[in-house]
């Protein structure tokens, strides 16, 4: 179980949590939905460990941890294959050109991150975290850029790899289909307090989850 | 880029170089007087006479080399600062004083002092060090800038070592502004060299060429020397740009 205990964050006057609790079960995908400001970014922020925080954070390995990133963070200067190889040092260049395949940009290996359209950067970007193979993954607005037909594509490869060999995945979305698609668990976030966890996903979730944030 | 607009890009140069000459010839025909302005003809002529010299091109071969060792410590010094300013905020509060100071140093004052204080073959070389690290230091800092934080933050979170951070990452990325910087870097040293040669009389070199040739009126061959060092930095900076291109290929 990964846990968040007593978590206190603020950026100046601005109070973002205050004795914030949660619990998330391992090898599931929870999925936090919330509007702007409401502090899911800086709740995947405080589990890497990239902004200071009070509070207890336990149930994660600082170095098994990977993440996409909300800006895609791919190094300009490398090509795609060598963007995944400077992640992944171990993974072959086969692992590499498939995963690519399965996104659909299997021709883009030699290609420089300039020369891609956003939504091809942002599956670079998914290839790098999931080459990884950690026990936690991050995703801050995955699907991002993407258009429908990919962002059903690449919620079905995250569930079969989900199936094959499962891993806590944390996902950050603003995006109620895509939620209730790919989510084990939904948390709704409001001014750094839960004002929704369910984790019972069923045909109602869609309806139940717009009422609540359409209300705000 | 248009076929026209590159056309026009590599015959412009050339033109305004021909514009150049041409006024200098008109000018020089109408003077009418090699001792104040020798013609493009007289100029080309004194060009020819030292690529024949030996001693030019000892003299060439010298200015170069304390050129070289001027920006190679320069160069260092730029790059360690830089470097430690980009890790440490107090570091850049510590040197931002002495980068001002030396920005500020009178250039000549500067080789008076130096003349007295050392020999007139090294006080050259630390007067182009002085003058050329402010500028170098600033540029070398711009290039580390270009590895944001956001990108160390992705290196972190995917446990690239510190190794493959500064070689595949940080360095790849400042090398098209770094490079650009060396080429800018190498050429202004020269030009700072040959000047503080000539203050410090220093012997056999360009600098003492250029004084040469002002003690005996050779005014052809004092432009000649001047032309051959214009040249001479043109040549690096073109070069450094043109590996500045390359190294940022993934620009485009």
């Amino acid at each position: 179980m990964l846990k968040i205990e007593n978590l206190t964050k603020k950026y100046g006057d601005k109070t973002v949590y205050e004795n914030f609790n949660l619990e998330i079960e391992k090898d599931k995908i929870t999925v936090i939905l919330g509007e702007s400001g409401s502090g899911k970014t800086t709740l995947l922020n405080v589990l890497a460990h990239l902004i200071d925080y009070q509070g207890t954070v336990s149930g994660i390995e600082n170095d098994k941890i990977s993440f996409v990133f909300w800006q895609n963070r791919l190094v300009d200067c490398l090509t795609v294959i060598k963007n995944l190889k400077l992640t992944n040092p171990t993974v072959t260049d086969e692992e590499i050109i498939k995963i690519l395949t399965e996104l659909g940009i299997g021709d883009t290996i030699n290609l420089y991150p300039k020369s891609l359209s956003a939504g091809m950067q942002r599956r670079v970007a998914i290839a790098r975290a999931l080459l990884k193979k950690a026990p936690l993954v991050l995703m801050d607005e995955p699907f991002i850029n993407l258009d429908l037909a990919l962002k059903l594509r690449l919620i079905n490869l995250i569930k079969d790899r989900q199936k094959n060999a499962p891993t806590t995945a944390i996902i950050v979305t603003h995006d109620i289909k895509e939620a209730v698609l790919i989510a084990d668990r939904i948390i709704v976030l409001a001014n750094g307090k839960i004002i929704y966890d369910d984790n019972n996903i069923c045909d109602k979730t869609e309806d139940k989850l717009f009422d609540i944030l359409s209300k705000r | 880029m248009k076929k026209v607009d590159k056309i026009l890009n590599l015959i412009l140069p050339v033109l305004t170089i021909a514009c150049i000459f041409l006024v200098w010839g008109i000018t020089a025909k109408s003077v009418d007087n090699p001792f104040i302005l020798p013609s493009v003809r007289e100029v080309a002529i004194s060009c020819g006479a030292l690529f024949k010299d030996k001693a030019f091109y000892l003299a060439l071969l010298k200015t170069l080399l304390s050129s070289l060792i001027a920006f190679l410590i320069s160069f260092a010094l730029a790059f360690l600062t830089a470097y430690l300013t980009k890790k440490s905020a107090k570091a850049e509060v510590i040197l931002r004083p002495i980068i001002a100071i030396i920005r500020a140093l009178p250039t000549v004052a500067v080789v008076l002092m130096l003349y007295l204080w050392t020999t007139s073959d090294i006080a050259p070389v630390v007067v182009t060090m002085l003058v050329v690290y402010p500028t170098l230091y600033q540029n070398v800092k711009q290039a580390l800038d270009t590895t944001d934080d956001y990108t160390l933050e992705m290196c972190k979170i995917f446990n690239v070592s510190k190794k493959d951070v500064l070689l595949k990452v940080q360095l790849p990325l400042a090398a098209p502004d770094l490079l650009s910087a060396i080429g800018s870097g190498l050429s202004l040293n020269l030009k700072l060299m040959v000047a503080a040669e000539v203050l410090s009389s220093t012997a056999n070199c360009l600098g003492f060429m250029l004084n040469q040739s002002k003690i005996y009126y050779e005014q052809a061959t004092l432009i000649a020397l001047v032309v051959i060092v214009i040249a001479v930095g043109l040549i690096i900076d073109g070069a450094f740009n043109l590996l500045s291109k390359k190294a940022g290929k993934w620009k485009c």
